[in-house]
């Protein structure tokens, strides 16, 4: 299970860093938010990083199945990308109601697709790759900046 | 670790169980619509196809996927019931309405009172059964159990009426009293009812609001009822209603703009579709109970009534089908469940809200001025309105079985 | 006994019940999950009942604490803070 534990306590960590931003936002403390917001789409892009490059990568490489799951799981990262950019531009132009209301678009396509990988992939993941291999990846995760 | 291919949620029903009644009710709509549109004036069939048509096909899936999920009531072999139910149903208001457009055929009157008759008192009596056996009543639950029960006794009176009308049964001075009464508890009652019990779950669980006070989660659903038995006994004495109908307008009100209120005071601002159908639903029912007193505005009164129900109709309809194409798809293993918004999106379900918008607006309007030309352009929107919702759940309906088809579910 | 936190109560649904499942699901024997809702969540309490993990649920200023872990000889009594 080490990495569905480690995959997920970044997801947690993401989970945070988001709130703490919405909180500042709904405070009206755009200063703050602006740099918390950061940490959370850096926190982000690092985490779909790390799995693109690495863990998919591995995972494809040992089921020989580049079109199945990891493919959906780009696709989703794609679509949440494109959220984070819009809340950066609502960041910007300091819009509270449209960065909360992206923020609600956000935390739903953003737990939906951690549910999914979760439950579904990172298992799978665990399953398939080897130990030694699996810690491998992990360090090479570690390793990856944005 | 969980089971294989994800959760077992046995206390969820198969998402087909839901599905085929909305998939019903928005075939019903259009062919109200059409009804509408074709100019056949006939009022009882216009009531019933919309009554039970939409409004009981719609209400009736709710409840089989609410009901264990809101009152923790499980329901066995929900596939089989829901398809007896459904079947009885359909057949049932089919003969119904050919009863009431030949209205000389005694053997229709029979067999619709029967087979609809039959249908509807074995899925709420079901349902009923479930929920009295709860020890741990929540507001929803209890307010459901309310609403189910005037269920039972809308169903019986039309029951009986409909055998009256077909001539098996002798009491035709009693037809007008029942009717009242029939009306009281179907409108006040089962829907009214319903939608109360479950905004006081929904509200609070899809729109993160300040909760509703105590004392109307509390006594408000069981006032209502008690009021409509008391008036139910007025009109078989024959004693006027006018202080109960105040009373229970006042009281009904309230609680719109205690919702109103609550919706205003959410905590992030952003307003889906969703949320536009139940407020204007609630603004609905104000007109629709602030008129209710005054005669020449009677046609108001109905028009808002049916436009209120609606937009909590089309609300639930929108939160609950994407969720369940989702929430099924993704515990059975599919990697490729498609998101929520991919299933239905959002802007399908605000233009939708326009389009339902601008319906009522007309009809309101028309209701004084009476122009032929804005009739048809409302039943126009009317088929557009129904169209468009049945058009989204059988393209996330297709979506659901398409991925189920075409792909296979991740098992660990 | 190492608590995970869930605090619902200003999550629109469905976040919670996703939230929570995948916590219970990913959760080893050593944990358990708190959660804070403002709603009693049925279908997260009958999933437990059915995996036979011991549950708590405490209703408190109508605020819900669902306690839940894998291990069966435990006393979630003394792991609740209301």
């Amino acid at each position: 299970m080490i990495i569905t534990n480690y995959m997920r306590s970044e997801h947690r960590a993401c989970d945070e860093l988001f709130a703490d931003a919405e909180k500042s936002v709904i405070d009206g403390d755009f200063t703050k938010a602006e740099e918390q917001f950061l940490k959370f789409s850096n926190e982000t892009l690092r985490h779909f990083k790390k799995e693109e490059d690495e863990l998919f990568v591995v995972f494809e490489s040992i089921t020989g199945n580049s079109e199945g799951p990891t493919r959906v799981m780009r696709f989703e990262h794609e679509q949440v990308r494109g959220v984070i950019g819009k809340m950066a531009e609502a960041i910007e132009s300091r819009d509270k109601d449209a960065y909360l209301s992206l923020a609600e678009s956000m935390m739903i396509l953003l737990q939906q697709h951690n549910m999914k990988e979760e439950q579904m992939l990172y298992a799978m993941c665990d399953r398939v790759i080897p130990q030694d291999k699996k810690e491998e990846t992990l360090k090479n995760m570690d390793k990856i900046e944005l | 670790m969980f089971n294989q291919g994800g959760l077992s949620l046995e206390q969820a029903p198969p998402i087909s169980v839901v599905l085929r009644f909305f998939i019903t009710g928005g075939i019903f709509g259009v062919i109200l619509s059409l009804f509408m549109l074709f100019n056949i004036d006939n009022s009882l069939i216009i009531v019933h196809l919309l009554g039970l048509g939409v409004m009981a096909s719609f209400m009736l899936g709710a409840m089989f996927q609410m009901l264990p999920v809101i009152a923790g009531v499980v329901i066995k072999t929900p596939t089989k019931k829901a398809l007896v139910v459904h079947i009885l149903l359909s057949l049932g208001i089919l003969l119904q309405i050919s009863a009431f457009s030949t209205s000389s055929n005694p053997y229709l009157y029979l067999s619709s009172s029967i087979i609809l008759g039959g249908g509807l008192l074995y899925a709420s009596i079901l349902m009923f059964k479930r929920l009295i056996e709860i020890k741990d009543h929540s507001s929803s639950s209890k307010g459901m159990l309310f609403a189910i029960s005037s269920f039972i006794i809308t169903i019986i009176l039309g029951v009986v009426m409909l055998l009256t009308i077909g001539g098996y049964l002798d009491m035709p001075y009693l037809l007008l009293k029942l009717r009242d009464i029939h009306y009281s508890f179907a409108i006040f009652g089962w829907v009214t009812l319903l939608i109360i019990a479950i905004s006081f779950q929904v509200i609070e669980m899809f729109f993160v609001t300040p909760k509703y006070p105590t004392i109307m989660t509390k006594y408000l659903i069981l006032s209502l009822f008690s009021l409509l038995v008391i008036k139910s006994i007025l009109i078989f004495s024959s004693i006027d209603t006018i202080l109960i109908d105040i009373t229970l307008s006042s009281l009904l009100i309230i609680y719109a703009g205690v919702t109103l209120h609550r919706l205003y005071r959410r905590r992030r601002p952003t307003a889906d579709g969703s949320v536009w159908f139940w407020r204007f639903g609630m603004i609905l029912l104000i007109i629709s109970l602030s008129t209710f007193f005054i005669d020449n505005l009677r046609d108001i009164t109905y028009i808002s009534f049916i436009g209120f129900a609606l937009s909590i109709i089309f609300a639930m309809v929108y939160k609950i089908v994407p969720f369940l194409v989702w929430f099924h798809l993704s515990n059975q293993g599919y990697m490729e469940a498609p998101m929520m918004h991919d299933i239905i999106h959002p802007k399908r379900v605000k233009i939708h809200f326009f389009i339902h918008l601008t319906l009522f607006i007309i009809l309101i309007i028309n209701s004084f001025l009476n122009f032929t030309t804005l009739n048809i352009v409302s039943n126009i929107f009317l088929t557009i309105s129904f169209s468009w919702i049945l058009y989204h759940i059988v393209i996330a309906t297709r979506k659901y079985y398409y991925i189920q088809r075409s792909f296979t579910p991740i098992k660990w | 006994m190492k608590k995970i936190l869930l605090d619902a109560r200003e999550m629109e649904h469905p976040i919670p019940l996703q939230l929570s499942l995948s916590y219970l699901q990913s959760m080893s024997s050593g944990e358990f999950l708190y959660m804070i809702h403002r709603k009693n969540p049925i279908p997260l309490i009958e999933i437990a009942k059915e995996k036979k993990y011991s549950y708590l649920v405490k209703n408190h200023n109508d605020i819900w604490h669902i306690l839940i872990s894998k291990e069966s000889d435990i006393n979630l009594e003394d792991l609740v803070d209301v």
